[in-house]
């Protein structure tokens, strides 16, 4: 029931920008749509015990590559949309053999060196990328001659996506796939020792992860119309976790609460002026030590004891 | 109960949102400013801010402005956009939407990239800081640039120098990146057309703060000056003492990125002494010194030299509302620019309309820099750019 309720206002939420009417509103509603469905793809991670600092590189490549293939090579936009989620994702199903049979804090540094090491590229390769000044005029996005221009045609291709990524989280959550994902995180010996490859599974997450983190990389490209590094940098990751913990990472909803509460929370403290990441900070040091088990664990009670 | 109390909490975070939709005050003109308020880029984001809502004090104290028969008071409304171009379109739309702004002010390129398309086709008349020769196209009708770019002054810099310093040896240091590349391919060419003799050019990392390697390769080619572009003003301090450690003692220039209170802060006082660098301001100019009073009785610290050009440009874009004599017809105000230009500068300096030679339209600010030398740690005026 409760579930239902929270359900509910998530949609009373999603169609405010409508009753709002206001193109502010729309925008920020549109950045919470861009937003969750990265929260839940770094969710995913989470699930299998890895903290990733890549996911702002996968987005940044996404962006990177949908821009480019509209801008340079003339694909549709919707193509180069989903190329950019393809390119994601296969970064990662390269490198996932590689980085995956690590865990821990080295994991972290290993991403978070990938992470680096993306952004340092799309500084330095000016010619292709920008560099520091950035990638501009990239097209608005379009489908079958239908061009996008209103903020809220994006909210709505972004909202569209948000509940694709979080329909498919939700799916592997119910799924055999979710169990053996759980069974990784918690006793992967165990998991192992009844057949389940972990290996494997950790590669197959970390792709499909990548690919969500594009494609999120790529509407925000089309939205925005200008990309520059600093915008996937590694205080993207550091916010998609912070999403995940506010949010909680128990369930799919959780990080999708994060990314309504967190991408909103600098734009309600803008008057706060100078005192707004002041603010921000205490809301979100609150937020972790009133909610440890993050928003979703307010309506998720533990549905049965271990016996 | 917890549920109850979720609820309370979402209901009352989005009354607190909604709550900040307002209505444009009838009898006020409002200035956007979208800066970095904080971080590093803080110190020229607060001067961004600071600048208008100095004019417009000095403007409401004495009734407010007059426009077309009738006075309005002038409000000035800065958010932080941290540098990132999606929390500038946050901020754009929050100003042009809820805040009922048609005037602005834009620190930063990738700010001023992500938002140019908006402004022309929401009409704001805008006025950027960003040196980026892209942000402003033949095209362009509402976006304007507050001072002349590297490309303006350098030449004239450097033909100053050829007059005025003896030296000829010359290394040209700057950033590894886009901004460092195109600084040093222009200083070399104008360097070798005004006579000098380039050793050679070196670049590093802008997180890099040991320079004793780069300075012992630069020292070992003997330069007698050693150029540092577009350096940050905080790393052309460390650069500076750590050459000075190392026995250089021959000449600093300095022909991009002004900030002679931080170079002296990174080098200290004796290193820095005969660094030649560029100025927006004259620190003894009377203009400047009233707004650097008033800056520092806002914020309590000095400001960035910066602060100038931010009060010249709001300066512009106040004169050219009122010479439009509507402040709701901002096509008539973007046209007005080309009527109010020339005009003095709060330093006295003449202020034109160009920037057609680089950009394809007149849509620059252009503005007069000054060449200082910094003597016992304080920078002063021995020249000016054209």
């Amino acid at each position: 029931m409760k579930r239902l309720i929270l359900l509910a206002a998530i949609v009373i939420l999603a169609v405010l920008p409508w009753l709002a009417n206001n193109r502010y509103v729309f925008h920020i509603a549109t950045m919470i749509a861009i937003m969750a469905p990265l929260a839940l793809s770094m969710n995913l991670m989470l699930r299998i015990g890895q903290l990733s600092m890549a996911h702002s590189a996968f987005m940044g490549i996404g962006a990177y590559a949908s821009a480019l293939l509209t801008m340079r090579l003339g694909l549709p936009p919707l193509a180069s949309l989903l190329c950019g989620g393809v390119l994601a994702a296969l970064t990662a199903l390269v490198l996932g053999p590689v980085f995956l049979r690590i865990k821990g804090v080295y994991f972290v540094l290993l991403t978070y060196a990938f992470g680096q090491i993306v952004n340092l590229v799309f500084q330095e390769w000016t010619s292709l990328f920008g560099g520091n000044s950035g990638l501009y005029g990239i097209p608005k996005f379009s489908l079958a001659g239908y061009r996008l221009t209103a903020v809220s045609q994006y909210y709505v291709l972004a909202l569209l996506f948000t509940a694709i990524a979080y329909w498919m989280v939700r799916a592997i959550e119910r799924s055999d796939i979710g169990a053996i994902l759980q069974s990784l995180n918690e006793d992967e010996m165990l998991s192992r020792s009844i057949g389940a490859d972990a290996l494997s599974w950790r590669i197959a997450v970390f792709t499909f992860s990548a690919a969500i983190a594009g494609i999120s990389g790529g509407i925000y490209a089309f939205y925005i119309g200008f990309l520059s590094p600093q915008a996937f940098g590694f205080q993207l990751s550091v916010d998609l976790v912070v999403m995940n913990v506010i949010g909680g990472t128990s369930a799919a909803l959780g990080p999708l609460l994060g990314a309504i509460v967190v991408v909103p929370l600098p734009e309600l403290l803008r008057e706060a002026k100078q005192y707004q990441l002041l603010i921000y900070g205490l809301c979100l040091m609150v937020f972790l030590i009133f909610i440890k088990q993050g928003l979703v664990s307010l309506i998720d009670r533990p549905r049965r004891k271990p016996a | 109960m917890k549920l109850k109390h979720y609820l309370t909490f979402a209901t009352a975070g989005l009354a607190l949102g909604l709550s900040a939709l307002t209505a444009m005050a009838a009898d006020t003109i409002k200035i956007g400013v979208i800066a970095p308020l904080t971080g590093a880029g803080a110190p020229w984001g607060m001067a961004a801010a600071e600048a208008p809502k100095i004019l417009a004090a000095d403007i409401n104290a004495k009734g407010g402005l007059t426009v077309g028969g009738k006075t309005y008071k002038v409000e000035v409304v800065a958010y932080d956009d941290q540098y990132k171009a999606a929390e500038a379109v946050a901020a754009y739309n929050r100003l042009v939407n809820q805040d009922g702004v048609k005037y602005m002010i834009i620190l930063s390129s990738a700010a001023t990239m992500a938002l140019k398309q908006n402004v022309e086709d929401d009409e704001v008349v805008a006025v950027t800081a960003a040196y980026t020769a892209k942000a402003i196209e033949p095209s362009t009708k509402y976006l304007f640039r507050m001072y002349s770019t590297p490309a303006d002054y350098v030449p004239s810099f450097i033909a100053w120098m050829k007059d005025n310093v003896k030296e000829k040896r010359v290394v040209v240091v700057n950033p590894n990146d886009e901004t460092g590349w195109d600084q040093t391919q222009l200083s070399e060419k104008l360097f070798k057309e005004n006579g000098f003799e380039v050793l050679g050019h070196e670049l590093f990392e802008r997180a890099q703060k040991d320079f004793q390697p780069l300075l012992t390769k630069i020292i070992a080619m003997k330069p007698d000056i050693i150029e540092l572009g577009g350096t940050s003003p905080a790393t052309a301090g460390l650069i500076i003492r750590q050459a000075r450690e190392l026995g250089y003692d021959k000449l600093f220039s300095k022909t991009g990125g002004a900030g002679p209170a931080e170079i002296v802060a990174g080098a200290g006082a004796k290193a820095a002494e005969g660094v030649i660098n560029m100025l927006y301001a004259d620190p003894a100019n009377e203009g400047y010194r009233r707004i650097a009073a008033a800056y520092k009785a806002s914020v309590g610290q000095d400001p960035n030299e910066i602060l100038v050009s931010f009060y010249d440009g709001a300066n512009v874009l106040l004169k050219a509302i009122q010479k439009a004599g509507d402040p709701s017809d901002t096509g008539k105000v973007a046209a007005a620019f080309a009527s109010v230009l020339p005009m003095p500068s709060v330093q006295g300096d003449q202020l034109s309309l160009g920037g057609k030679a680089i950009s394809g339209v007149d849509n620059q600010i252009m503005t007069v820099n000054y060449i200082g030398v910094i003597r016992d740690g304080q920078p002063v005026v021995i020249g000016k750019t054209k």
